[in-house]
């Protein structure tokens, strides 16, 4: 059996996770979030509240965030897509894949927080560091609309370059560049998250009594 | 050669049909789907879809889990490890027939 078939079945599995754009408001919203929560936490640091307090503070709301997020994500798929277009629980990996997996993110975040700090750290006439970031985001966006055939992401990547290019123009201080570029994200993916549940919901209607399996007879 | 047709016997006929290869591919590729997913990933009809899973759980090959979302009936569906272990071995075997054939003549 050809592998190509047995990896679209995988492909148009995993695609349909991200087909209905709720991800999308997911992870916007987070970006929306922790840039209020940089604005916050700099007004905060500014009126002389303690840095280890913020940093403690900073880790906590970041995992709260993405798991408040993860659970809107999944109610909203539960009321909306499931009802509509089914259900998919995805495999999930071994063990041994996932230790790897973790240890290439923590590698790659490193690396991206190691690229970022050298570039913060340059004197230039300009504020790169909205540019890199902003180019990691487009790198991240141009992977997964490869990976899963969504051209809608491939048209946020010039929005979020020219965003982080306008950033670095307009020059300012490191910090409030990096809030109005993920608060700026944030808003550019949810729209275009809402977009797609919007065409979603026109194309697919939710089934009042799905078509349920129906054992033939004489098989019960 | 003939010993090599003779591999076409030994395929698992539970699996060898289109619409059941289709439903297992599916099903290989994920945890657990529900009919409603699986209903419009094949395109088949529910009826037919039925007769095709009632003979892959006759053959212990998907498990079948009635449950409910809400109000609302649902069927979850999973290939089972005995599935999985048939659909492994059925594609070796495929592989292995299409090996043995001649290059197609231009």
């Amino acid at each position: 059996m050809d592998d190509q078939i047995l990896s679209q079945a995988k492909k148009r599995a995993e695609r349909y996770w991200y087909e209905d754009g709720i991800w999308e408001i997911g992870f916007g919203l987070a970006n929306i979030l922790l840039s209020a929560f940089y604005t916050l936490s700099t007004s905060l640091q500014a009126r002389g509240a303690s840095m280890w307090l913020m940093l403690a503070l900073q880790t906590g709301v970041i995992v709260g965030i993405f798991w408040l997020m993860g659970w809107l994500v999944k109610w909203l798929k539960a009321k909306i897509t499931y009802p509509r277009t089914g259900y998919v629980a995805y495999r999930k990996l071994a063990p041994s894949k996932r230790a790897r997996r973790v240890v290439q993110m923590m590698l790659v975040s490193g690396g991206v927080a190691a690229l970022v700090g050298a570039v913060a750290s340059m004197q230039t006439y300009a504020n790169f560091t909205p540019i890199v970031i902003g180019m990691i985001f487009a790198a991240m966006l141009a992977y997964l609309g490869h990976r899963f055939d969504l051209l809608r992401l491939y048209a946020l990547i010039p929005l979020v370059l020219a965003l982080a290019l306008v950033l670095a123009v307009l020059g300012g201080d490191e910090t409030t560049a990096l809030i109005l570029f993920f608060g700026g994200f944030g808003i550019l993916f949810s729209l275009s998250g809402g977009l797609a549940l919007l065409l979603y919901l026109r194309r697919t209607s939710a089934a009042g009594t799905p078509g349920d399996y129906e054992p033939p007879a004489g098989n019960e | 050669m003939t010993g090599d047709l003779r591999k076409f016997t030994d395929l698992d006929r539970v699996i060898h049909e289109p619409a059941r290869m289709m439903i297992v591919t599916i099903l290989y590729q994920v945890e657990q789907v529900d009919f409603l997913y699986l209903l419009r990933e094949t395109g088949l009809t529910k009826g037919n879809l039925s007769a095709h899973l009632a003979k892959l759980e006759a053959a212990q090959y998907v498990q079948i889990e009635k449950t409910y979302r809400g109000k609302i009936p649902q069927t979850l569906l999973a290939l089972t490890p005995t599935g999985r272990a048939a659909f492994e071995q059925y594609r070796e075997q495929l592989t292995l027939i299409a090996n043995t054939l001649p290059e197609k003549r231009l």
